[in-house]
């Protein structure tokens, strides 16, 4: 078999960070090629390079070579990409509601009644609406799907939809690769299955498949071979034969020496926090039943894919995910969304959006880092009996916050320096300077290290450490990066699809952990 | 910083402002007399755009449904006059029951709001415009007593302009007038307005303000800190709304007329103009932006139209302040959405 | 009460556009109806009747008072309608009204008050339908050599004339100066630059300054505030620099709320308003107590309006009209129909002439008025009003 995509020493870099570092890859014509990888392995970068994707121009192109068909193509923007014959399915849909399935499948490649076209030209001859009707019965009978095209979208369920987006794709004539980004998320078990049976048999029709999948299962079933991403660059591709779900995991997660930062604490089962079967609804999701206890004085570690929930606790205690149920702090109740309540019971959390939700970025430093205690604590008041009236000690303030500048070693002018041009390091701990000015008794922190640089890494790492030892408070870390976790924490939580699906020790086999995520029961790999 | 460099709306009106002294010396328009209006003129609206402040602050835009808060104070000037109250405590009383009916209405309207975040400025729009004619309503049917407010031929209904001449007409303007020269400076007038300018500024120096001012900065980051969001929005639109029935009270002192039905129809537009001259954006605005903005912009309507009659091209200039102020609003929004949003294609 | 209560509330209706048009009419002739009904049982009154339409109270309260003075003069013979709030936007109800009024058999007279144009084609159908009405507008102002054709007869201001009278009387008044407010957009209109020039020849000829000062436009979008304010401002300049033996005339009706205002403190003239009257602006500027019972009484608030003038030391320096033309005209266009029908006369040659129209004024009003025919039409005539003195 001939290969119909060759990728040879592919970067692509974001601003300081390499997202792919010289990536080889090839599809073969007819082959049904696995990507698989943890949360920014490079997997989406790689699918958005291929598709023309806008960011990807933006923030500076991308380098290495790109050879479709044999011959050497640089794909500027997404038109390119169609142009030459690669179509993508992305996770979220992009139909038009009000639009037939006919229309929608043939959007922008009606078929036009000869006649008109003759006479008005392309733009303004009159669509067949017959014979889109008939190509697009024909696409989803590829699929295996028995649908009238003359229904709205709108009123379709959503496996439907993601068949519509399939079908679009495969009715363009000249598809040779099609590109699916996780098109199994969003189905159940026996929509998955007809999905990747439909693939197969798109397969069968000559055009080449790359399938994104966090279903280890779904993608050892249907691939002919599987590469894969981690930290931006391919560690290792196996083909049908050397399919082995434990390794392929262990190689997704990587073997890294981890040297354990934490000390052995004795921790007593002391509860400090505690969800009893809350319910959360977070953008289309609704989970059900999460329960979890949150122990005096420990670091607890959630990881878990993206999307997986590893945010629902802190949002949704914070009224940005919706969440109802019995959660008790210290024993007593409290309502979720209630944050007043909730902050001035000693409740903080840094969000991992950081620049979004986690920072105030035209303001001056001083400001981000006394904030939350001015609002919640008398300390900066200069009258406390004028409440919220009283005006504020700037000379406390700004004393306080050279003393952090100094303590965490924040790199700035000065102290009235707008966070927004700080690095992301920085801007980081001036997040945790204004957690522990709070004096918390929890600390929620989301992704302390995303987007942060080796260096910068330890010392917040360190940071949390001390946090957690000498001012005795409980922090409650979510990552996607295991191996930070594995250092930092007293025990790691694995989130599966909105659950917790697991409590790990630290020191448990990297194998069980990427089972654990990839939502394998340990039971069945120590079989 | 940002706040410190001078605007691109700035030097426009600067240059307007400039263009138009010059043309007044040359055709001998006393300038003495110009000046001691423009203080007027400055404290007497500079109250209405004040009253701006506290909204943008909270992140809840421009306050274009100024007029419900201007009809609070409209009905505090006439209960004061129904009571025939005179001099200060008429005065006082029409703010004092002005400002309480604005906490009533302020707390509707933030209701309001608050259901319909991100799109203060046209629902703002809408309010305003839509209390108008709920406001004409109660003008008609209001059973108010003293005759001199009721239409002259029906007896029933209040007229639409009623004199204060019997009340508290220049109470402000015309107190403590402190004359230098040929210069006369109403003290009290900018005392009074210099002084809720502090309060204001003060308030931004507590622990609310300072909340506030990051509520409208980045409202996702107030609410992960703690901070019910919705209360200090309410808490700016309440107060918004206070100021600007204190503002119509100070307003209508030295216009010397109460003016109800369709008065506060339009009395938003220039406000906002005048704080966008002053530099403040729809994110986050000073009380040294309302100083600025309010004195270039009455300054510019003082001067232009006397000019225009003078040198003889009135539609001309009038046409060219009605671009000027206009065309300001129309460049702070686009001026807002491009740097941010749009700037890196 | 009730009625008033009815109308303020589809006042309030009209504004939110929630009535439906169709609706409108009959909304209001179920308000009458009853109201007429009555009545007519206990006077036993003649067997015809007279329409008369005006807007609504909101949008022009002079009209709508004439209009139900009259109805209760003469209950049982006048009908009063009045048009929809927003007549522009509803030109055809506003038509289909004044033909509906011509369905009524016993219908001999209609007459329209409105100070609007665009009624013609209504006038014409109900001409067409039924030749014996007697048509009046008082008045409408739709093209003139039209409405001289297809109207019985036609009542308005002499506007024009106006440009000459206002300026004598000022010079009588001791006027060295007359300052002309006025704006754009209303020197746009022909009848209000025609007599601006009149007024101009006329200062001239009588070796007067005439001075012409643009205000900010209240129709331009920011309201009639900004006018008033620069008026605030301009007044006191002009007379510092003209002296207080100056006239000021506004072309716009609010500006007489701050130039008479100013006329008390700075004691320059104002020989006449825009629209005459002694119920516009006097009595907000002098705060005038005007007992409901007294509402309607000229004579009254004329005197009360020359008291005040008295103690601001302005005795003869105001002047205006004795009553409200927009009230005059009406009422007297329907007592004139009444006159007619009752007398059986021959309108052209017992009514159309100025004799007979002059005379018929000082005996059912007691105000003196020059009538004049317009452009040498036999049934259009423009009167002006003698004056008071304040």
């Amino acid at each position: 078999m001939d290969s119909i995509l060759k990728v040879t020493g592919l970067t692509k870099k974001y601003e300081d960070n390499y997202a792919l570092n010289k990536v080889d890859f090839e599809l073969k014509r007819g082959e049904i090629h696995g990507l698989v990888g943890a949360n920014g392995s490079g997997k989406s970068t790689f699918l958005n390079i291929l598709f023309g994707n806008s960011i990807i121009r933006e923030t500076g192109g991308y380098s290495g070579e790109i050879i479709i068909d044999k011959e050497n193509t640089y794909i500027k923007d997404t038109s390119s990409a169609v142009e030459l014959g690669i179509g993508m399915v992305h996770q979220e849909f992009a139909l038009i509601g009000d639009l037939n399935i006919a229309s929608n499948i043939k959007i922008n490649r009606e078929n036009l009644n000869k006649k008109t076209e003759k006479i008005l030209g392309k733009d303004f001859a009159r669509v067949d609406v017959k014979r889109n009707k008939e190509d697009s019965e024909k696409a989803l009978s590829i699929l295996g799907i028995d649908i009238d095209p003359s229904l709205k979208v709108f009123n379709l369920s959503t496996n439907i939809k993601q068949f519509v987006e399939i079908a679009r794709e495969i009715d363009k004539v000249n598809l040779k690769i099609l590109m699916l980004d996780e098109p199994t998320a969003s189905l159940n078990e026996e929509d998955s299955k007809l999905l990747l049976s439909s693939l197969k048999r798109i397969k069968e029709q000559g055009s080449s498949i790359i399938f994104i999948s966090h279903r280890l299962e779904e993608v050892v079933e249907i691939c002919d071979r599987i590469t894969i991403f981690r930290d931006g660059e391919v560690v290792s591709s196996y083909s049908k034969e050397a399919f082995d779900i434990p390794k392929i995991a262990m190689d997704m997660t990587g073997k890294k020496v981890v040297k354990t930062l934490r000390k052995e604490k004795d921790i007593k089962e002391n509860i400090l926090l505690s969800f009893k079967d809350v319910e959360v609804n977070y953008g289309q999701r609704n989970t059900k039943g999460i329960s979890l206890d949150i122990y005096e004085g420990e670091i607890l570690g959630i990881t878990g894919l993206a999307g997986h929930g590893q945010d629902i606790f802190p949002y949704g205690l914070m009224d940005v995910y919706e969440m109802s149920g019995d959660v008790r702090f210290n024993g007593e109740k409290i309502v979720p969304g209630d944050i007043e309540d909730i902050t001035k019971k000693g409740i903080y959390i840094l969000p991992d959006e950081r620049k979004e939700m986690g920072l105030l970025l035209d303001s001056p430093i001083w400001k981000n880092i006394v904030f939350s205690s001015c609002h919640l604590s008398t300390e900066f008041l200069k009258i406390p009996w004028f409440k919220s009236f009283s005006p504020l000690k700037s000379n406390a303030m700004y004393e306080h916050t050279d003393n952090m500048i100094e303590d965490l070693n924040i790199k700035c002018r000065d102290k009235y320096q707008l966070v927004r041009e700080l690095s992301g390091g920085n801007q980081q701990k001036v997040c945790l300077a204004r957690a522990i000015t709070t004096k918390p008794k929890l600390l929620f922190v989301g992704e302390p290290t995303r987007g942060i640089d080796l260096y910068s890494k330890e010392l917040i790492l360190d940071m949390l450490l001390e946090t957690n030892i000498q001012d005795k408070v409980t922090i409650v870390v979510s990552s996607g990066e295991l191996g930070e976790l594995k250092r930092i924490c007293d025990r790691i939580v694995v989130m599966y699809e909105g659950k917790v699906f697991d409590i790990l020790k630290p020191d448990d086999s990297d194998q069980a952990f990427s089972l654990a995520i990839l939502g394998a029961r340990r039971v069945d790999s120590e079989k | 910083m940002k706040n410190k460099k001078v605007q691109i709306p700035q030097i426009i009106i600067c240059i307007y402002l400039l263009i138009l002294l010059v043309v007044v010396n040359v055709i001998g328009i006393p300038i003495v007399g110009i000046i001691n209006e423009s203080f007027i003129k400055w404290a007497m609206n500079g109250v209405l755009v004040l009253s701006l402040v506290p909204m943008i602050n909270v992140g809840a835009g421009m306050n274009f449904g100024m007029p419900i808060g201007i009809s609070a104070g409209l009905i505090g000037l006439c209960i004061a006059i129904e009571l025939r109250l005179q001099g200060v405590i008429g005065f006082i009383t029409a703010m004092i029951v002005g400002s309480l009916i604005a906490i009533v209405f302020g707390l509707c309207y933030s209701k309001i709001l608050n259901r319909l975040k991100g799109k203060e400025e046209i629902i703002g729009t809408f309010a305003g415009f839509s209390f108008i004619p709920i406001m004409n309503f109660f003008w008609t049917l209001v059973p108010f007593k003293n005759r001199q407010m009721l239409y002259p031929v029906g007896g029933k209904g209040l007229r639409p302009k009623i004199s204060l001449k019997n009340y508290f007409e220049g109470i402000l303007d015309n107190s403590l007038v402190v004359k230098i020269g040929e210069f006369q400076i109403p003290v009290a007038l900018i005392l009074f307005f210099l002084i809720l300018c502090f309060l204001i500024q003060y308030l931004y120096r507590t622990r609310v303000g300072h909340v506030m001012t990051a509520v409208s900065e980045n409202e996702k980051f107030a609410q992960i800190s703690g901070v019910n969001i919705n209360k200090y929005r309410t808490k700016g639109i309440i107060l918004s709304t206070i100021l600007a029935a204190i503002g119509i009270c100070v307003y209508s002192q030295s216009y010397g007329f109460v003016e109800l039905y369709d008065g506060p129809f339009m009395m938003a537009f220039p406000a906002v103009s005048a704080i966008l001259i002053g530099g403040a954006s729809s994110k986050s605005a000073t009380v040294k932006q309302v100083l600025i903005g309010t004195y270039l912009l009455q300054t510019t309507y003082l001067l232009s139209i006397p000019v225009a009659n003078a040198i003889l091209v009135p539609e001309i200039t009038e046409v060219l302040r009605m671009i000027i102020t206009n065309g300001i609003i129309l460049y702070a929004f686009l001026y807002k959405g491009g740097s941010k949003k749009y700037g890196k294609i | 009460m009730k009625k008033r209560l009815m109308v303020l509330l589809l006042a309030l209706a009209m504004t939110f556009n929630l009535a439906a048009c169709a609706g409108e009419p009959k909304k209001e002739e179920v308000a009458e109806v009853p109201a007429s009904g009555e009545v007519i049982k206990e006077t036993e009154a003649p067997s015809y009747k007279i329409g008369i339409i005006t807007p609504t109270l909101s949008s022009s309260e002079d009209e709508f008072r004439a209009g139900d003075n009259m109805v209760k003069k003469y209950p049982g013979i006048v009908k009063h309608l009045t048009f929809p709030e927003n007549v522009n936007a509803e030109m055809e109800t506003a038509l289909s009204q004044i033909v509906s009024l011509a369905d009524d058999p016993d219908m001999k007279a209609i007459i329209i008050a409105s100070g609007g144009s665009g009624y013609l084609p209504g006038l014409q159908k109900v001409k067409e339908k039924r030749p014996d009405i007697i048509t009046i507008t008082a008045p409408i102002w739709d093209d003139p050599e039209l409405m001289a054709k297809y109207v019985d007869i036609n009542l308005d201001t002499d506007w024009a004339r106006r440009g000459v009278t206002i300026v004598e009387k000022a010079h009588d008044m001791g006027a060295k100066t007359f300052i002309h407010y006025s704006f754009p957009t209303h020197l746009a209109k022909e009848v209000i630059s025609l007599r601006k020039d009149t007024m101009k020849e006329t200062a001239e000829k009588l070796g007067m300054e005439f001075v012409e000062v643009v205000t900010p436009d209240p129709q331009t979008g920011d309201g009639t505030a900004p006018m008033l304010q620069f008026l605030r401002e301009d007044v006191p300049r002009q007379i510092e620099k003209y002296g207080p033996d100056t006239n000021i005339f506004g072309s716009n009706c609010p500006m007489y709320d701050v130039i008479l205002d100013e006329a008390l403190k700075l004691k320059f003239l104002v020989a006449e308003q825009c629209c005459p009257t002694p119920t516009q602006a006097y009595p907000t500027v002098m705060g005038l107590e005007i007992a409901e019972e007294d509402s309607a009484n000229f004579d009254k608030i004329n005197a009360m309006i020359s008291e005040k003038a008295k103690e601001a030391g302005m005795t003869g320096r105001l002047s205006g009209w004795p009553m409200p033309v927009t009230i005059f005209l009406p009422e007297y266009a329907v007592e004139l129909a009444k006159y007619a029908i009752d007398n059986n006369s021959n309108l052209k040659e017992d009514v159309l002439n100025k004799e007979f129209l002059d005379k018929f004024a000082k005996d059912t009003f007691g105000v003196g008025v020059d009538f004049q025919s317009y452009q040498q039409k036999d049934n259009y005539y423009m009167m002006i009003m003698e004056s008071i003195f304040y």
